[in-house]
């Protein structure tokens, strides 16, 4: 397998494991030094860019890699988009899930920590014990139906957008 | 710091002509979410509630970039000197507007030599309490196409602005990603 290889395959793995917080919504808390200072509802994350680690002989340790996140209503701002480079991540749970006609297992409960220590930690939006923020994902999801050619439009440019904030990471 | 500007990027996605007419028919500023929401502006779809924890949602948001040679993406391009406002907060990193507790002092570029090096990391971030006066403080304003470019001048035409404060012609602040390496400095 090439280099090249790797990296698409590693990319791809870690974009499914964000497979049920894209497709049901999710909660996140942003925590730094203890401190919840963040606590919103995400639209969505994209991986943009990884950098795996090997060791002497050549294994594979452990990736970082570059997060788009969008919070929800971020089409009233371009500050409502953010990357982060993610160095660190603990599970708590996953479940299963059909991807592209394979078995995967995909995050329900994940803490996320950045290069300046920032924790994130997201939930998969649970419908029968958070109706509430279920119907608000619900809400968003019809509104961005509704005007997708300007979510496309607007999808587009914030991606070109961080995936230059992600490369040119140093 | 010549050639650096305070770039805000448009991701509504609107027109940039239908954004200018809406800022010049509500007091010709750049407002915060805060300030959006005391003047009666429904946001469309959802509310964003993350900058109302970190204290961000009463600024306006900015990245410090050094200006291209050409092409210059289709943005607002604010003047530097705005940096020396006492309410300006740059940090090299997005904070998600987070001004609360003592982040500001422990964060906070101060200098010129902290905001250039700030203007090498994209995801850099400078933020403007409440609100910017389009007027006094745009430098530039990059249209996506020679059409649009029209259409915003005029929007300054109609309302009988040709000039603006510092007295440079509105047509000559307008550029095309195109025209941007023949603007006057």
């Amino acid at each position: 397998m090439t280099m090249k290889d790797f990296i698409e395959q590693e990319k791809r793995r870690l974009q499914e494991a964000l497979h049920w917080f894209n497709s049901r919504g999710s909660r996140m808390t942003v925590r730094e030094s203890g401190d919840v200072f963040l606590n919103t509802l995400v639209d969505g994350y994209t991986v943009t860019r990884i950098a795996p680690h090997f060791d002497a002989a050549g294994n594979h340790l452990r990736t970082d890699f570059w997060l788009l996140w969008k919070a929800l209503g971020y089409d009233e701002g371009f500050q409502h988009a953010h990357t982060i480079k993610v160095v660190d991540v603990r599970v708590e749970d996953t479940l299963t899930a059909e991807y592209d006609g394979k078995e995967i297992e995909a995050w329900l409960i994940v803490d996320m920590t950045d290069d300046l220590g920032r924790v994130h930690h997201v939930e998969m939006i649970e419908p029968v014990s958070e109706p509430e923020l279920a119907a608000d994902w619900q809400r968003w999801i019809a509104y961005r139906q509704k005007n997708a050619e300007r979510f496309r439009r607007i999808d587009d440019q914030l991606l070109a957008e961080h995936l230059r904030i992600a490369e040119d990471w140093s | 710091m010549k050639g650096y500007s305070l770039v805000h990027d448009l991701t509504n996605g609107e027109s940039m002509t239908g954004f200018i007419d809406s800022i010049m028919e509500n007091n010709g500023a750049m407002v915060s979410t805060v300030e959006k929401m005391r003047m009666g502006v429904a946001p469309g779809g959802m509310s964003p509630v993350a900058d109302m924890q970190t204290g961000g949602a009463s600024y306006f948001f900015t990245r410090i970039k050094k200006q291209p040679a050409s092409d210059a993406s289709p943005a607002l391009y604010f003047k530097k000197q705005m940096l020396r406002r006492m309410d300006a907060i740059s940090y090299d990193h997005d904070a998600y507007g987070k001004v609360i507790d003592d982040y500001v002092q422990r964060n906070r570029g101060a200098s010129i030599d902290d905001w250039k090096r700030f203007s090498q990391r994209h995801g850099n971030e400078t933020i403007f309490k409440y609100s910017v006066t389009l007027l006094d403080n745009i430098e530039f304003i990059v249209s996506r196409s020679e059409n649009e470019r029209r259409e915003i001048i005029q929007s300054f035409t109609r309302r009988g602005i040709k000039k603006l404060p510092d007295g440079r012609k509105v047509e000559d602040i307008v550029h095309t990603p195109q025209s941007w390496s023949k603007r006057k400095q």
